[in-house]
């Protein structure tokens, strides 16, 4: 189905956004890629050629990166691929696929080893002669870019399957496309995953690391929580340190991801008078070196109310979230610890 | 719905789907040696360390009519008809359990069987030989760039989120294309598992 024409799609979208909707995607927006199967426990998977199907020259380059591509652009905790002649993984430049029209064939075996097969150039299908873009110094008009269609294999490896064409709004949002373009429509040479393949590997795999951005493909509510240290009630002019968690909603239907830690992020401490109304960002709290902390002190010489707010990225597909509200009182004999104004009394 | 359910959900469905058919059900044609033509240098002979091939492996020579590398049971076959006749599709792209075959083009008309609808006011009905929770039609005159929308229904799981287990169908009714001779592709969806068809369709 055709991407390319978004706009004949786009009644079909809404009718199909709104029979597919989850809770863990934009609701206008194309969800997340579709997936299967058990995922991969493990850091690293490696493959090899198939003995007496080994890519030419110019069709190793692409599959090398192709690999790299795969490895850098899921922001999930998914395993890196790379070469080795005793990797337990293969990938095969081969006629021998058993259908008569399919360019790509990939198979997994989780949690011990795959395969690829991709179609040699010049290999008649039923629907044409198959034409890679790589073995040309000057690609014409209507080859497929091995690079993206490595990729392409390398996330149906991952457990990535098609995307519904019907929901995708930006054809760019996944390489996962039953019928990727050709040179030199839009998207035929991406060499990343798109933000909702990796969003769909982010929901099965887990993010990359807690300072990793989540990607905008999903819509994620966020918990923001506050505490204060030595407590809320201090002596004048001592040190107040306010530390802020950020996490994903521990109630979020995205199950790898619950209550994971969120680092790296903007979150703003903000403060108002006692009692008062409007808030003002005070200052951007430090991040900890545990996950998901960020903390500030402060040296306290009157009442205040603290919150801790963070505005998510719009890069990023996370919600805002705001603390609760701490109030901090002094132990001032001269100040009122109730409403922070001034006592009138003989010792001050 | 839990994990655990989910699971037993899955076994069930697999155990439906024993004796629908083996992935890659088309044969294999007769191919001529690809022929290299302009630049660059010639396949490597590079030799690499190559162990015994694992399970995945294909057969050493080409596996004509060949049922493929997976043992799971492949994509159910399905019909596309009208008031009077249904002809089965033809396999094309499809991920099912833990095989994935990229067609990414449509078949010629001329290879397949032409459905010719009697009375188009009465459109056409889709079904397969399996529970399925979610398909979506469209119809082009030629190539996968030119498909039109032309309905949908179910509902998409997702096996990553608490997200409700949808409700399976048995047949999906559409309406029928405009007049002309159309191919008509079809994907369905079995829950974790997706399946692509065509069908040549004469409309009057």
């Amino acid at each position: 189905m055709s991407g390319a024409n978004p706009t004949r799609w786009t009644a079909a979208a809404i009718a199909g956004v709104l029979l597919s909707i989850t809770l863990v995607a934009p609701a206008a927006g194309t969800p997340p890629t579709p997936a299967s199967g058990p995922v991969w426990d493990t850091g690293q998977l490696r493959y090899r050629w198939l003995s007496g199907s080994e890519p030419p020259t110019w069709m190793r380059s692409a599959i090398h990166a192709a690999a790299q591509d795969a490895t850098v652009s899921t922001l999930a905790d998914t395993p890196s691929f790379s070469y080795d002649g005793g990797g337990a993984g293969w990938i095969a430049y081969t006629g021998d696929i058993p259908t008569d029209y399919a360019v790509g064939y990939a198979v997994r075996n989780v949690p011990s080893s795959f395969g690829i097969r991709l179609r040699p150039q010049g290999y008649p299908l039923d629907w044409g002669t198959l034409r890679w873009c790589q073995f040309y110094d000057s690609p014409p008009s209507g080859c497929f870019d091995a690079e993206l269609i490595t990729l392409h294999e390398i996330g149906h490896v991952l457990t990535l399957g098609h995307i519904d064409e019907s929901t995708v709004t930006d054809w760019n949002d996944t390489i996962m496309h039953a019928a990727p373009k050709t040179k030199a429509k839009t998207g035929w040479n991406a060499h990343e995953f798109g933000r909702c393949d990796a969003a769909r590997l982010q929901l099965r795999y887990g993010a990359a690391s807690p300072s990793e951005r989540i990607s905008s493909c999903l819509d994620l509510g966020t918990d923001l929580g506050l505490s204060a240290s030595p407590g809320t009630f201090i002596d004048y002019g001592s040190n107040l340190t306010l530390s802020a968690s950020l996490r994903i909603d521990a109630d979020s239907p995205a199950d790898i991801l619950a209550g994971d830690p969120l680092s790296g992020r903007s979150v703003w401490l903000q403060r108002r008078p006692v009692g008062g109304s409007a808030w003002t960002d005070l200052v951007q709290m430090s991040s900890s070196a545990e996950a998901g902390r960020y903390f500030r002190t402060l040296n306290v010489t009157s009442p205040f109310e603290y919150r801790a707010r963070f505005s998510a990225s719009s890069s990023e597909g996370l919600d805002d979230a705001t603390s609760s509200v701490i109030r901090i009182s002094i132990d001032d004999p001269c100040v009122s610890s109730s409403d922070g104004h001034s006592i009138n009394s003989p010792i001050c | 719905m839990t994990r655990t359910a989910w699971i037993v959900f899955t076994l069930t469905v697999a155990a439906l789907t024993a004796g629908c058919g083996s992935i890659g059900a088309s044969p294999t044609p007769t191919v001529a040696a690809p022929t290299r033509t302009p630049s660059k240098a010639t396949p490597s002979a590079t030799a690499v360390a190559t162990p015994t091939d694992s399970a995945t492996s294909p057969s050493p020579t080409p596996t004509s009519g060949s049922t493929g590398p997976s043992s799971q049971p492949g994509p159910p076959t399905t019909y596309l008809g009208d008031e009077t006749s249904e002809i089965a599709g033809q396999l094309r792209t499809f991920c099912w359990h833990d095989t994935c075959a990229d067609a990414f083009e449509l078949p010629p008309k001329q290879d397949l069987t032409i459905l010719v609808v009697t009375d188009p006011a009465a459109g056409l009905t889709f079904r397969a030989e399996m529970p399925f929770n979610r398909w979506a039609a469209s119809y082009s005159s030629r190539t996968m760039e030119d498909l039109e929308p032309l309905g949908q229904g179910g509902a998409v799981y997702d096996p990553d989120t608490s997200a409700t287990v949808p409700a399976t169908i048995t047949e999906a009714n559409m309406t029928a294309p405009p007049s002309g001779d159309w191919i008509v592709y079809i994907v369905m969806n079995s829950f974790e598992n997706e399946a692509h068809y065509v069908w040549r369709v004469q409309v009057p």
